[in-house]
């Protein structure tokens, strides 16, 4: 039955019989995985159909070939529904020599024109951007390979989307 | 069609509603504070406002001042996530500079931890010499409120910025 009068919602209130989960944004979650994927240079989209009503996403992402390095690299990042609103940190731990290992945490809405470290030398793919895109429903992982020849792309990871 | 109040101050009419009709949408922040003197001992509040009061989490990147004195490559951040409860703060915090001056640290104020990070957002002295620390980070209702605290004898300079998403 309706209610007669107006009611007053806070967060732990339900309209008649609802529960949570009747009008509460459930979360989600997605796998990535590009296995020697060649990539051009130039920008490299990877869209991931997620479906509707996403604002954020949440994602680790680890490969030895994200950077195209010897050694284990990885990120982990959010950004939203906006594009070029994104931030998060890439590490790459290897103990060879000075130049192999790396840490480093990016924002895009502080003038970081990427989310990864670009890697020894230049010769790599970097993470440019993640976001969720609204129109297509699908989160989009923009990847740049700035070698100035093709490289292969591997990756690995999972989202969470809110 | 009745009109409900709901507690940001939207209303809609009817009764069907849908998961955006009244619970907060997350939503990003960025803030920065990069001049900010910190007394020998003492704590600085920086307070980030919100475009609403109702969120729950605060998921933040900051980012240390080896991003403006360091070497191309250096790096200094922590990453947090914070509640309304000053006590259920989380995060991690590191510093790059090369292979011989690394460090890395995960932080838990459930279990204990007086810092959720090293002190590296002093901007004034050498990367193996900094004081500030973020102490603590909460949400208040449209504030997110971050705590530095500086724990040298003497004055400090901070420097950061970050983002932060809000859900």
């Amino acid at each position: 039955m309706r209610p007669r009068n107006p009611t007053i919602i806070t967060d732990h209130d339900y309209l008649l019989n609802q529960t949570p989960n009747d009008h509460h944004a459930q979360g989600s979650s997605y796998t990535v995985i590009v296995n020697s994927l060649s990539i051009a240079p130039g920008t490299y989209e990877h869209r991931v159909f997620v479906g509707p009503d996403f604002r954020t996403v949440e994602v680790c992402l680890r490969g030895n070939e994200l950077t195209n390095m010897i050694g284990n690299t990885g990120f982990w990042g959010f950004g939203t529904n906006v594009q070029q609103e994104s931030c998060g940190e890439s590490i790459r731990p290897y103990g060879g020599s000075y130049y192999t290992s790396y840490m480093g945490a990016y924002s895009r809405l502080h003038g970081d024109s990427y989310l990864t470290h670009p890697g020894v030398f230049g010769d790599s793919i970097r993470l440019v951007d993640v976001w969720y895109d609204s129109t297509n429903e699908e989160v989009v992982h923009v990847f740049e390979n700035i070698a100035g020849v093709n490289k292969n792309l591997t990756v690995y990871g999972a989202g969470t989307l809110k | 069609m009745r009109t409900q109040t709901i507690t940001d101050g939207r209303s809609h009419q009817g009764i069907i509603v849908s998961p955006d009709d009244h619970h907060a949408a997350p939503t990003h922040v960025s803030f920065s504070n990069i001049s900010q003197l910190i007394a020998a001992g003492a704590d600085f509040d920086l307070d980030v406002s919100l475009p609403r009061s109702d969120f729950q989490v605060a998921r933040l990147t900051i980012l240390g001042p080896l991003r403006q004195l360091g070497a191309p490559h250096w790096s200094e951040f922590a990453s947090i996530e914070a509640t309304r409860d000053i006590a259920q703060a989380t995060g991690h915090s590191a510093r790059f500079e090369g292979m011989q001056r690394s460090y890395v640290a995960l932080y838990s104020k459930q279990n204990g931890d007086t810092y959720l990070s090293d002190k590296i957002f002093d901007q004034g002295t050498s990367p193996s010499n900094r004081y500030i620390a973020l102490k603590d980070c909460w949400l208040t209702r449209g504030i997110l409120k971050l705590r530095f605290h500086n724990y040298h004898i003497s004055s400090a300079t901070l420097w950061v910025k970050g983002q932060t998403i809000l859900k």
